[in-house]
């Protein structure tokens, strides 16, 4: 998983219900706020994304490295208090699935073979989680 | 022998989106006090899940809004709190979501891709939907944005559904059965913005 944590200005309100960092993901990333500080109007986010080759769009350290340019960007941080440990995850349903090798956390989808992390039960069918971090 | 109905009252308890339920083994989901709910008893074995949803897939893009809380988020159980399927029950094929899922706080975004079902999830910290909440959805072609009580918690920009959906809420046990009642009371003063 590519992940880049960043001090933002923010734009809007929570009175209007529309408080937010004033930054837009490019398509393929995605982006958890760790704290607002609304009295002086940043706050600090992770922007994150998948490398994994099914992805809809590969991120890459350069993709992130691009965004931490944008002008809302007041510094880039190397760490967070409040920054989790998995941030998110990239995963697929198993009904697509053929050859599922937990040795060499292969598995074969829609003809091609990819790696994958962990097989999780789900409440409904297991899922294969591609990607996570 | 005869049954006199009230049209209109029957009317008014009827939203325009008439409401489908799914009450699993021990997890019930109803109608009362003004909340749409969905609750399991300390009873409820494991795999058992009651949900809500609208009949009709009739949100499209927009911003909604809604107000909900849970109870007992823990091991063993998952509460899908406010959220948009294209077809209730077959979530690969289209999906956005607040979740409090073995006691972790996250939302997502899933759609059908060529046949498969992928999906993202982020994972949130710090939070507590255990009081009531104003939770708030901005789905547009290219993203989701996640709001809690006025503030940008998430935006996705990957597995964004691109179709009208069907609004929903769901609680399930997972495989082993919690032993404890759990559930979200949802879908107060839902909305379109």
């Amino acid at each position: 998983m590519k992940r880049k944590i960043l001090k933002v200005k923010t734009i809007g309100s929570r009175k209007a219900g529309n408080l937010q960092p004033d930054i837009e993901p490019e398509h393929g990333m995605n982006l958890l706020v760790l704290e607002y500080n609304e009295i002086e109007k940043w706050c600090i986010v992770e922007v994150w994304g998948t490398d994994h080759e099914l992805a809809e769009k590969i991120v890459t350290t350069k993709d992130l490295e691009r965004i931490s340019k944008r002008s809302s960007v007041i510094a880039i941080l190397p760490s967070h208090s409040k920054s989790p440990k998995i941030i998110g995850r990239f995963a697929i349903g198993t009904e697509n699935a053929e050859d599922i090798n937990p040795v060499t956390k292969t598995v074969k989808i829609k003809e091609k073979s990819v790696s994958f992390k962990r097989i999780e039960k789900d409440h409904q069918k297991d899922i294969i989680i591609l990607d996570e971090g | 022998m005869s049954i006199n109905i009230d049209k209109q009252k029957l009317r008014d308890a009827l939203p325009l989106w008439t409401i489908g339920t799914r009450s699993g083994d021990m997890v019930l989901s109803y109608f009362a006090d003004g909340y749409y709910t969905s609750r399991a008893s300390s009873a409820a074995p494991g795999n058992s899940y009651g949900s809500l949803w609208t009949i009709g897939a009739l949100f499209d893009f927009g911003t909604y809004q809604c107000k909900a809380y849970i109870s007992a988020p823990g091991a063993n159980r998952g509460m899908h709190v406010f959220g948009f399927e294209y077809h209730h029950g077959w979530a690969g094929e289209g999906l956005i979501w607040f979740q409090n899922t073995a006691g972790v706080y996250g939302v997502g975004t899933r759609t059908q891709v060529d046949g498969t079902y992928p999906y993202t999830i982020t994972t949130l910290g710090g939070e507590d939907w255990t009081t009531e909440k104003t939770f708030k959805i901005e789905w547009t072609s290219g993203s989701v944005k996640f709001y809690v009580d006025g503030v940008l918690k998430a935006t996705h920009t990957t597995y964004i559904h691109q179709t009208p959906m069907c609004l929903y809420i769901e609680t399930f046990t997972l495989a082993t059965p919690p032993g404890v009642e759990f559930g979200i009371w949802s879908l107060k003063e839902f909305q379109e913005l």
